[in-house]
């Protein structure tokens, strides 16, 4: 039963990466009916901007200032992303023109060859800001960086949801995500929507890559099965909803780790994409995703 | 009725597309445009190939356009525009991103290609790196002096003469032709590899090749490699231990550097682990490729030998980053030896996960029981034995973590200096280890096709199995050479244990001595300086291990030389006037 207990509680701790990328997900796709392809690059990016800043060979800066450095870069290679591969596409039809599935994939790869050309492929490691409970002994085999991806992941869930659903802010992105020319007829700047969807999505891009750096090593290919996990996550949660990207995000944690915990560690893929396959077909929009009702 | 009505264009069959014209094709006297397009293209995919920075030409960006769509392509041409940014261009890249080495002293004569199929990409892309830098020194060297002279190979006491080498002005070889390199990533697929071999021999007429990538690509270009009869030389990859080395098999073109397996997993179980430190009870842990599954299946075989078994075996994907689970499960067995084979990044996670369980190797005693579960570590060549490995566990990988090689490029032995210098001259950075093996390579295709009198395969691969002169130790201590009986270039004498250091001698007692590499020898004749930066955490060499064989067959370097002056890790000394150098090791020493 410990053992058990042990494999959820592992799953969770990996599952609120998932739940931040899938959150990323989730926004940009809020206010532009698109998917990000990028994202886990995003995240790649901004765990080599943190390893810059923070590490010894680097810039060797507090974690701190690192890390809101990492948060800067990152953000801005979120609006670099829809400036190369959303903007230039002009008004479109997401569900019409598919462009955006090359671009997006586009500069992932790009991103990916850039970041190897310049910090080379070899694994970089970086030490965690917490390394102890104090001395203290824990009843479960869990490092404290693993519990801090899951309670900076739930977090962040909790404040954006606070944010989208109590803020100016929030209802501003949320009329953009439903009817952008309303939106706009209403006085609401609908490209400033979208850039700010972009740069939130590169900041928990950037926040993923702080967490999970100490714990996967960071790597110029990181963030492309991290991406692919957390687009998983978000479909799996109700893409478009902050709450189902932290459920999507924890489900699909929870789903490898019990896969291991079972002894069918060379199962976990297969494993995700089964969960994948059976919440579409159970519920199509996702475990808290709502189907979009269009007046006609 | 058979309709008779010519189809309109859009109902037409698509013509077939023309396959690539080979490069010896003769100028039409009245070329069509079609053709000058074509030739222009392939002129512009040899320029390439020969350094010069050619723009993307118009097939490989229809390839890429029809397969990635315009999306990619648009940013293929924004590509380097981003290296520039970088400061980059494009012959400082590896193959797998489209750039080309850089052969600009390539000329006098047919240049003779060698291709080289490694990993350039994805987690194993160090691999490639190594491959890169070891082969393309060489033939920049065999370019620039041609061959070693007669004799220079021993010149220096047995070692090699460098300053006399670098002194030769008669570039290549076969009078003067020069060698080039055609790299191509088999992108972690042997399939993907099989593709890229057809493409070297049909676009570039290679006359040899240089596996050093996956194991798999190996097995998976035999059919390929007997059908032109290519020779190949696996710089890296084992066909010796599943028994599928010529001559057990029909697969004559091939060739093997790579120390098998099969060798080190004997070795280090029957004489370490067993013999030597007295465990009993082992569990596996490995990956779900061919490394882990061969690894796997070579030390339950050794371990039935000798009455023992595996009592637990778990797998993890490579990539994964907790092992927790599978760790959990092999604690209950209370094994005293863990044998986690995997690739170096695999391999530290494997360690953080078993500090995760408290559970990091202590000592022998500890690891035999006394006082909680904390087994030694035993690990696969390519994982346990590399830097990268133990700088990425950080403190998970402890000091006494086993693996094996063989004796091959040393480069902390002063008399290898010139060899290190050299490449650090064209690199910028010391070698890491393995360079040598692609080099070598290099070397043993560049004399064979010298002794063969040209690149007929079957001459090439009759000189190969006939080395004159005792074989290649250029860039390597160990002497490379095949027979016809024998297609693997090393011997079970040539295999070294390794293990892993922290800067300084962990604390045992009694104690043991750490190597002069990270420490300096004040004592010896002259005194040696270390080699190693202070605070140098990595792999060196653990003298105790297969220390009789290595003393008959390398008595100079292994006795006189390192031995004596305190090189590797010396384990624990007691005086003995009766012993070669008045002193024995003795394996009193607990973490090793």
């Amino acid at each position: 039963m410990e053992r058990f207990l042990q494999a959820i509680l592992q799953g969770l701790t990996s599952g609120g990466v998932y739940a931040l990328i899938a959150l990323a997900f989730s926004i940009v796709y809020m206010t532009t009916r698109v998917i990000n392809f990028a994202q886990g690059e995003v995240l790649m990016i901004g765990a080599y901007l943190y390893f810059v800043g923070f590490s010894s060979s680097g810039l060797g800066l507090a974690w701190p200032i690192a890390l809101v450095v990492a948060l800067f870069g990152a953000m801005l290679v979120g609006l670099f992303v829809h400036l190369i591969a959303i903007a230039p596409l002009g008004k479109f039809d997401p569900n019409t023109n598919i462009g955006w599935i090359l671009t997006t994939l586009s500069v992932s790869l790009i991103l990916v060859e850039v970041v190897r050309n310049v910090a080379g492929e070899q694994a970089k490691r970086i030490d965690p800001i917490v390394t102890s409970f104090g001395g203290k002994k824990t009843i479960f085999t869990i490092e404290p960086k693993q519990y801090l991806i899951l309670i900076v992941g739930v977090i962040l869930a909790l404040v954006l949801e606070v944010v989208h659903s109590k803020t100016q802010l929030g209802r501003a992105l949320r009329a953009t995500a439903t009817d952008k020319a309303t939106a706009s007829l209403m006085g609401i700047n609908t490209g400033f929507m979208v850039r700010y969807s972009f740069a939130l999505a590169g900041v928990l891009g950037g926040i993923g890559g702080w967490l999970l750096a100490p714990v996967i090593f960071v790597d110029p290919n990181m963030g492309t099965l991290v991406g692919l996990t957390a687009f998983v996550a978000a479909v799996v949660g109700g893409i478009g909803s902050t709450r189902g990207a932290l459920v999507g995000g924890l489900t699909i944690g929870v789903v490898e780790s019990l896969a291991r915990w079972a002894g069918a560690g060379e199962w976990t893929t297969a494993m995700v994409f089964l969960t994948l396959i059976l919440i579409l077909v159970l519920k199509p929009t996702g475990i808290l995703g709502e189907a979009l009702i269009e007046k006609v | 009725m058979t309709d008779r009505r010519r189809p309109r264009r859009d109902e037409q069959e698509p013509s077939s597309t023309p396959g690539p014209i080979p490069s010896y094709e003769l100028p039409k006297r009245q070329p069509g445009r079609r053709w000058q397009r074509r030739r222009i293209d392939e002129q512009m995919e040899e320029r390439s190939a020969e350094g010069w920075d050619t723009p993307m030409n118009r097939r490989e960006f229809l390839d890429v356009a029809r397969k990635l769509g315009t999306g990619v392509a648009a940013s293929s041409f924004l590509y380097p525009a981003f290296l520039t940014a970088c400061g980059k261009t494009a012959d400082q890249l590896t193959p797998q991103q489209g750039g080309r080495f850089n052969v600009d002293e390539a000329g006098g004569g047919e240049t003779i290609n060698i291709g080289v199929i490694s990993i350039y990409s994805g987690v194993g892309a160090f691999v490639g790196k190594l491959a890169d830098r070891g082969g393309q020194l060489a033939v920049e060297q065999i370019n620039k002096h041609g061959l070693p002279a007669k004799g220079l190979q021993t010149a220096k006491d047995g070692f090699p003469d460098f300053e006399a080498y670098e002194r030769q002005t008669n570039g290549g070889i076969l009078g003067g032709r020069k060698i080039r390199l055609i790299a191509r990533d088999d992108n972690l697929s042997a399939q993907v590899a099989v593709s890229a071999i057809q493409e070297m021999i049909t676009r570039f007429d290679i006359k040899g090749l240089i596996f050093a990538g996956l194991y798999d690509d190996i097995y998976a270009a035999k059919k390929l490699l007997v059908q032109y009869n290519l020779p190949a030389i696996a710089a890296y990859g084992d066909l010796a231990s599943v028994g599928q080395l010529y001559p057990r098999n029909d697969y004559r073109q091939l060739f093997q550097m790579f120390p098998p397996d099969a060798w080190g997993i004997e070795i280090m179980l029957n004489e370490y682990a067993l013999a030597d430190r007295g465990y009993t009870r082992f569990a596996y842990l490995g990956d779900n490729t061919a490394i882990g599954a061969q690894g796997k299946r070579l030390i339950g075989e050794t371990l039935a030998k000798s009455g023992n078994r595996l009592l637990a075996a778990e797998q993890y994907n490579v990539g994964d980053v907790d092992m927790t689970a599978q760790l959990q499960r092999i604690k209950g067995t209370n094994c005293q030896a863990l044998m986690v084979w995997g690739i170096a990044g695999d391999t530290a996670h494997a360690l953080e996960s078993v500090k995760r369980l408290d559970a990091v190797y202590v000592d022998r005693d500890r690891a035999r029981g006394g006082g909680g579960w904390a087994p030694q570590i035993i690990g696969f060549e390519g994982g346990a034995a590399e830097r990268t490995f133990a700088v990425l566990a950080g403190d998970a990988a402890r000091t006494g973590t086993m693996s094996y090689w063989y004796l091959g490029g040393i480069g902390y032995i002063p008399q290898f200096k010139p060899a290190v210098d050299t490449f650090k001259k064209r690199w910028g950075v010391a070698p890491t280890g393995g360079e040598n093996n692609p080099a070598d390579a290099v070397f043993l295709f560049a004399r064979a096709f010298e002794q063969a009198g040209g690149t007929d395969s079957s001459k090439v691969i009759e000189a190969l199995e006939n080395l004159e002169g005792g074989g290649i130790n250029f860039s390597s201590i160990t002497p490379h050479s095949f027979t016809k009986d024998r297609h693997i270039s090393i011997e079970p004498a040539d295999m070294v244990g390794i293990t892993l250091e922290r800067g300084k001698a962990a604390q045992t007692s009694p104690a043991y001595e750490l190597g002069a590499e990270f420490i300096g020898n004040p004592k010896a004749d002259p005194p040696i300086p270390a080699f190693n930066p202070p605070g140098y955490v990595g792999p060196t060499h653990f003298m105790r291990f297969n220390q009789e064989a290595l003393m008959k067959k390398h008595q100079k370097l292994f006795g006189d030389i390192m031995m004596k002056n305190g090189f590797g890790t010396q384990c624990t000394k007691r005086a003995d006037s009766s012993a070669p150098y008045g002193f024995r090791l003795t394996n009193d020493c607990k973490i090793h």
